[in-house]
């Protein structure tokens, strides 16, 4: 296709005291791209973006960032990366602008010109007016906010986000993707790593699903809906999803196949038209109270759970 | 390593402990609490010591009319005898008399009322008077020792100076009454010269002689000011090493730090570039403080090349305790632990060591342990050169051991620190 590499990744393996973490992972992210990392916690996404942050040595295989090895040119790497993990990096003690300034003089940047970048990227993630408010007067969004502007501060081409909107609110976490979506129309290369499905449908141009240290499925987020077939969702949302109503409704599904939570169950047809009336038949059978009834397309969790026979939590 | 960097992690390190309101309570109030203590209860000169006499006349010509010297004066010289303080006069005897109730004295002297009891025997006075001798009986408290000697040493020098003066009237009596026309010339000044041979065979003069720093309480405070200092280097050293990386920890920062472009080192460095700002402003408290207060603390290294050595002892002492500081953080799991575990590693060894409390306080196998400590040797050197204002001769001697015990101390604590560093990753 004639892209340009941003991120290679080839059959990464990382062991933590006999535990394998990343069980060869492969991958090429290209430049300008939003490539997310869906998985469940404990997938090994964080410690593929500790290795590409150059934070973490890998026990075997090779990653190379912007042409640069990972292991023998970790400063470089560094240099030319953001990162931007879960965690609150600033100090909490210190306001905005001196936390900008302090991660400036670690890129080397001079006074002068961190100073400016401070100021831009404050500016860019709204926190100018507060910039001298000590951090620990922040919300959570807006210690989200900062680390974001943090992560600019070298101006960095690839951006590591590592589940950046965890713990937020959802308008919180509106804002947060609003800023994403600013960076990719800037051209920067973003992996982004969330166990939200919405969040790697709606911000990837692709998708890496990893589970168990793998990436099981690479691809478009349309690409991956399509994977799970030519098949429909109806979702049943009831006042107590019980488990008389779940074998019920798992009947009428293909492949027995059904996804529940507390208060809801999807099964999957074919036949969208003909299954419904007899799901809803079947709910009230089963003594449910039914809230609401819709049918609609599968997303990445229903993809999820076509390749893993269990739910992205 | 990165300049830039370096610099950024310590203007950083110094601005959150700054803002730190713990901290400063070590680094600024403690120090000035503790001085403010010791100013107040310790530096002050040992207080003369006043002993309680009782007297007891068993002579019978006490109180005859017509006698130069009688007990009963020498009672009246006693009360009167002062020592000069930097408080004022204190008097050196509380006398008690007694009549001639010898019994009554040493029941009083044994039940511990009574440090002494001098009694008079019998024709004291009129044996004082002619010139013959006059007995006396001194009875002292035992059971402490020092009471025991002091009480002993100033009825003793009391005594010796009142016969000396009896000598000396009784010899110049006795020159007045020389008949001189019957004597060949220059025998009169043969005779007296001889009778002064007489009552001084050993003629020894006593003068106490004290360090000129140590004399008052301006000397005591200079060297508590430098004790301070060296408690500060050992608390806040080791803290300072302890919570180097688990604090960052802690903070969860750590992995977001080693994501930007520096080394291990830079960040070490710029940790201990932080902690040698404060370590130096804590001592700067100190001293300040203690000048305030009156301290005697020399400072012309212009003069004295030994006081510019003063900032590489002090650089050394915070070097030494940071790396064992760092040693402490491979044991520690939280900031918190770290801290602990520093405090209550620093605190004994605050006295132990004899840079709190005086070395000749301590056992003697601690003292052997306080000689070899390379901080204590730092803090004697400083206290030589600040308080007594030696001079090179009390420095160089330790400095070979000091610059050793730095690179051993911070040498082990850099690798402790790359082994806290890889576990926190």
């Amino acid at each position: 296709m004639g892209r340009e590499v941003a991120v290679s990744v080839r059959e990464l393996v990382k062991e933590y005291d006999g535990t394998l973490a990343l069980r060869g992972v492969s991958f090429d992210i290209y430049k300008g791209e939003v490539f997310g990392l869906l998985g469940p916690n404990g997938a090994g996404k964080t410690t593929l973006m500790n290795i590409l942050a150059g934070i973490l040595l890998p026990t075997s295989g090779k990653a190379e960032v912007l042409g640069h090895d990972v292991v023998r040119e970790s400063r470089a790497v560094r240099a030319l990366v953001g990162f931007c993990p879960q965690e609150t990096v600033a100090y909490e003690e210190l306001n905005a602008m001196e936390n900008m300034m302090f991660y400036a003089g670690l890129y080397g940047l001079p006074r002068s010109e961190a100073k400016r970048r401070s100021k831009e990227l404050l500016e860019f993630v709204r926190l100018l007016d507060v910039a001298k408010k000590p951090v620990r007067e922040f919300s959570g969004g807006m210690k989200r906010r900062l680390n974001l502007a943090i992560a600019l501060i070298n101006d960095p081409e690839v951006l590591l986000l590592d589940e950046p909107t965890t713990g937020l609110d959802p308008r919180a976490r509106r804002d947060a993707w609003h800023y994403i979506e600013g960076l990719k129309a800037e051209g920067r290369t973003i992996l982004l790593a969330t166990h939200y499905m919405e969040e790697a449908d709606r911000l990837s141009d692709r998708v890496a699903i990893m589970d168990l240290g793998r990436v099981i499925a690479l691809d478009t987020p349309e690409a991956l809906k399509k994977s799970v077939g030519e098949l429909s969702v109806i979702e049943v949302h009831v006042e107590e999803a019980s488990e008389a109503l779940k074998e019920a409704l798992s009947a009428l599904s293909e492949n027995g196949k059904i996804l529940s939570g507390e208060d809801y169950v999807r099964l999957y047809t074919r036949d969208p038209e003909a299954v419904l009336p007899k799901a809803v038949e079947a709910t009230l059978r089963a003594g449910a109270k039914v809230i609401s009834v819709s049918v609609s397309e599968p997303t990445l969790e229903d993809v999820f759970l076509k390749l893993t026979g269990r739910r992205l939590e | 390593m990165g300049l830039r960097a370096i610099l950024a992690i310590a203007e950083r390190d110094v601005r959150s402990t700054a803002k730190d309101k713990m901290a400063l309570f070590w680094i600024v109030a403690f120090p000035i609490f503790m001085l403010t203590m010791s100013f107040l209860l310790w530096a002050n000169p040992m207080p003369p010591v006043t002993v309680k006499v009782g007297i007891v006349y068993e002579d019978t010509t006490v109180n005859w009319g017509n006698l130069t010297f009688t007990a009963k004066n020498i009672t009246d010289i006693m009360k009167e005898v002062y020592v000069e303080t930097e408080e004022g006069k204190v008097k050196v005897f509380n006398v008690v008399e007694y009549g001639n109730k010898t019994d009554e004295a040493l029941r009083d002297l044994k039940a511990g009322k009574l440090d002494a009891v001098v009694v008079y025997l019998d024709r004291f006075s009129v044996n004082a008077s002619y010139g013959l001798s006059a007995k006396a009986e001194i009875y002292v408290r035992g059971g402490d020792a020092y009471t025991e000697q002091v009480t002993r040493a100033v009825l003793t020098q009391f005594f010796d100076e009142l016969s000396d003066r009896i000598a000396e009237a009784r010899i110049e009596v006795m020159e007045q009454n020389f008949p001189e026309d019957q004597l060949p010339p220059g025998q009169k000044q043969m005779i007296v010269e001889w009778m002064k041979g007489l009552a001084w065979p050993v003629n020894m003069t006593i003068e106490t002689v004290t360090p000129e720093t140590l004399m008052g309480k301006a000397g005591l405070r200079g060297w508590f000011t430098i004790a301070m200092t060296g408690v500060q280097l050992l608390m806040s050293g080791l803290a300072i090493g302890a919570t180097m990386v688990v604090e960052e920890r802690d903070r969860k920062t750590l992995r977001r730090l080693m994501a930007a472009p520096i080394g291990p080192w830079d960040l070490l460095l710029g940790k201990t570039l932080s902690g040698l700002v404060w370590l130096g402003i804590s001592s700067l408290v100190c001293i300040g403080y203690g000048l305030a207060w009156g301290a005697r603390i020399y400072w012309h290294p212009l003069e004295n090349p030994a006081h510019a050595l003063v900032p590489v002892l002090l650089l050394m002492g915070g070097l030494m305790m940071t790396g064992l500081g760092l040693l402490i953080s491979m044991v520690a799991k939280t900031s918190k632990g770290a801290s602990g575990l520093a405090t209550a590693i620093g605190f004994p060894l605050m006295f132990l060591t004899g840079i709190w409390m005086p070395k000749w306080m301590l056992p003697r196998p601690l003292r052997v342990f306080a000689n070899c400590f390379p901080l204590t040797m730092i803090v004697d050197a400083l206290r030589a050169v600040m308080v007594f204002d030696a001079g090179l001769e009390a420095v160089l001697p330790v400095l070979p051991w000091t610059i050793l015990a730095t690179l051993v101390f911070y040498g082990l604590g850099v690798l402790a620190y790359k082994v806290v560093l890889r576990r926190s990753l």
